[in-house]
C-alpha cells in the first residue's frame, strides 16, 4: 500500500511539474524574403547576399540561422542534412551571425557571403539557410493511461541558395508526355531531363481544350530539375480570371510553348 | 484560437503584405522642355513626359506555427492549456469536484491523463511557387531509457486537400507534402488550417513522461 501511495504521489508530482514548468510559447510567425536565392559567381570571387526576416508576432522572437545540405529527389522529396555531404560547398559560406532577435512587428536584414575558392570548378553550389525559432512555437501535451507526451513543436523556414559557378547552366531535353495521378486527380505531365551542370525550371503556359469544349491554360510545375535528373513535371490548370478552379475533362488537346532558362519546347499533344 | 476561416483574410490584406515585402518600387522619369518662340512669347506651349514604372516584386515565404492572424498583427501569445484528468480504478471513475464526494477505489494507483488531442494552427503564404512542408523529428520521444516511436503521434489537417499535415517520421526528415497554390497559376499560396495531434497509445510503453521535439519546415525549392 505504501508503494502504491508513493507511486501515486510520484505520478501526480511529475505531471504537475510538467505543467508548472511550461512557460508561454510564442507562435512562430516569420516571413522571409527572398524565398530562394539564385546567383552567378566566379571562382575566387566573393558574393554577398541578404535576407529580410520579418516577425509578424506580438512578441520579440529569436531565430537561429545555420546552413544545411539538402538533397532533392526526382519525385520532389526533400531531405535535409546537418552533416556535410560529399562535395558540399557550405564551407564557402559565412553567415553574419548564428542568432537574430527580431522585435514584434519588425524586420531585420541578415547578410551572408559565399566565397568559392580560386580552384573551384564550373558547377552549381547548393545549400540551404535554415531559419528556426529558438523557442518552441507550441508545447503539445498528450497523454493516455500512464503515459504523457511532451512535444515542443517548432517552425522553420528553409531558404535554398543556388550559386551557378563559372557559367554553369541547365540543358533541358524533353521526354515523354502523359497523364499521372497527383493527390488523387489525373494530371497531364511532361518529362524533362537536365543534361547541364546547373538546375533549371520550366515556365510559360499551354493553351488547352478539354473534352467538354472548355478552354483553359496549363502551366508547368516550376519546381527545379537538378543536373542529371529526369523529372515528370505536372501541367496544372490555371484558375479562371475570376479565380475559379478548372475541372479538367479528358482527353485534353494542348499546344503552345514551354520555356526553360535557355530555350523552349513546342508542345502539340493530346493527353488521354 | 483563431479559426482558419477567420485567419484567412481578404486579398486586400494579401496585397498589403506583398507591398511590404516587395522590393522598392522604381519610377523613372522622362524630361521634356518646350519654350515659346522668342518672336511670340505668348504662344501657348505644351509638353508631355513619360513616367515608366518598374515594380520588382520579391519572392517571399511566410510560415506560421501557432495561433496568429496574419496579416493583422498578432496579439496572441500561445500558452499551454491542459487539464489533468484523474481516473480512479477499478471503475475508472472521474472524481466529482467538491468536498466529501465518495468514489470507490480498489487501491491501485490512479492515473492522470491529459487531453487526447491538441490543435496546432498553421498558415503558409508565399508568392514563390510550390511550397513544400516536412516534419523532422529533432529529438526522439524518450523517458529515461524508454522510447516511443514517433509513428504513434498522428497529425491530421482540417484542410487535407490544400494544406496537408506532413507525417512525423520516427527519426530524421519525413516525406514532403505540397501546399496547393491558390492563384496566379499556383505561384501564389495562401492557406491556413488546424493540424490536430493525437496519440495512438498502442503497445504498452512504460509509464512516464516522454519528451521529443518536432520541427515543421516550409520551403520553396
Amino acid at each position: 500500500m505504501i508503494a502504491r501511495s508513493s507511486n501515486f504521489v510520484w505520478c501526480t508530482a511529475l505531471l504537475c511539474a510538467i505543467g508548472a514548468s511550461r512557460l508561454p510559447a510564442a507562435a512562430f510567425e516569420i516571413g522571409v524574403g527572398p524565398a530562394r536565392v539564385e546567383v552567378s559567381a566566379k571562382s575566387g570571387q566573393r558574393i554577398g547576399q541578404s535576407l529580410e526576416i520579418s516577425n509578424i508576432g506580438a512578441a520579440p522572437t529569436e531565430v537561429s540561422l545555420r546552413t544545411l545540405d539538402w538533397s532533392f529527389g526526382e519525385n520532389g522529396n526533400v531531405t535535409f542534412h546537418d552533416e556535410l555531404l560529399p562535395n558540399s560547398c557550405r564551407t564557402w559560406v559565412t553567415l553574419e551571425r548564428s542568432n537574430v532577435k527580431v522585435l514584434a512587428h519588425e524586420k531585420k536584414n541578415f547578410r551572408f557571403q559565399v566565397e568559392p575558392p580560386a580552384d573551384a570548378v564550373r558547377g552549381e553550389c547548393r545549400f540551404m539557410i535554415a531559419i528556426e525559432g529558438v523557442e518552441p512555437a507550441q508545447r503539445t501535451l498528450l497523454g493516455k493511461g500512464g503515459v504523457g507526451l511532451n512535444l515542443p513543436v517548432n517552425g522553420r523556414i528553409a531558404i535554398p541558395v543556388y550559386v551557378q559557378l563559372n557559367g554553369a547552366m541547365p540543358k533541358f531535353a524533353l521526354g515523354e508526355l502523359g497523364v499521372h495521378v497527383v493527390n488523387g486527380a489525373r494530371t497531364p505531365y511532361v518529362t524533362v531531363s537536365n543534361q547541364g551542370d546547373a538546375h533549371g525550371r520550366l515556365d510559360g503556359s499551354l493553351e488547352a481544350v478539354g473534352a467538354d469544349g472548355k478552354e483553359f491554360e496549363l502551366v508547368p510545375d516550376g519546381s527545379p530539375v537538378l543536373p542529371g535528373q529526369t523529372r515528370q513535371l505536372s501541367l496544372l490548370p490555371k484558375n479562371t480570371p475570376d479565380g475559379k478552379s478548372v475541372a479538367m475533362v479528358f482527353p485534353i488537346r494542348s499546344k503552345g510553348v514551354i520555356d526553360w532558362d535557355d530555350g523552349s519546347f513546342k508542345i502539340n499533344a493530346e493527353f488521354k | 484560437m483563431t479559426s482558419p476561416a477567420k485567419s484567412i483574410t481578404s486579398w486586400y490584406g494579401f496585397a498589403a503584405m506583398l507591398a511590404v515585402l516587395a522590393s522598392m518600387t522604381d519610377a523613372r522619369a522622362d524630361q521634356t522642355q518646350v519654350s515659346a518662340p522668342v518672336g511670340n512669347p505668348n504662344q501657348t506651349v505644351s509638353a508631355s513626359a513619360h513616367l515608366d514604372f518598374v515594380i520588382n516584386m520579391g519572392k517571399f515565404v511566410f510560415f506560421r506555427v501557432g495561433t496568429g492572424a496574419y496579416p493583422t498583427a498578432s496579439a496572441t501569445i500561445d500558452s499551454v492549456s491542459f487539464t489533468l484528468q484523474p481516473s480512479i480504478p477499478a471503475s475508472a471513475a472521474t472524481p466529482v469536484v467538491g468536498n466529501n464526494q465518495n468514489v470507490s477505489w480498489n487501491g491501485t494507483a490512479p492515473s492522470f491523463g491529459t487531453s487526447a488531442t491538441t490543435v496546432l494552427p498553421v498558415e503558409v503564404r508565399s508568392n514563390a511557387g510550390t511550397i513544400s512542408l516536412t516534419a523532422t523529428a529533432s529529438t526522439l520521444l524518450t523517458s529515461g531509457a524508454n522510447t516511443i516511436p514517433f509513428s504513434q503521434v498522428l497529425v491530421s489537417s482540417s484542410d487535407t486537400a490544400n494544406l496537408p499535415a506532413p507525417s512525423i517520421p520516427n527519426s530524421g526528415v519525413g516525406p514532403v507534402v505540397t501546399v496547393v497554390g491558390t492563384s496566379f497559376a499556383n505561384l501564389v499560396t495562401q492557406r491556413a488550417a488546424n493540424w490536430t495531434f493525437s496519440y495512438s497509445g498502442s503497445g504498452a510503453p512504460a509509464a512516464g513522461t516522454y519528451t521529443g521535439q518536432i520541427t515543421f519546415t516550409a520551403m520553396s525549392p
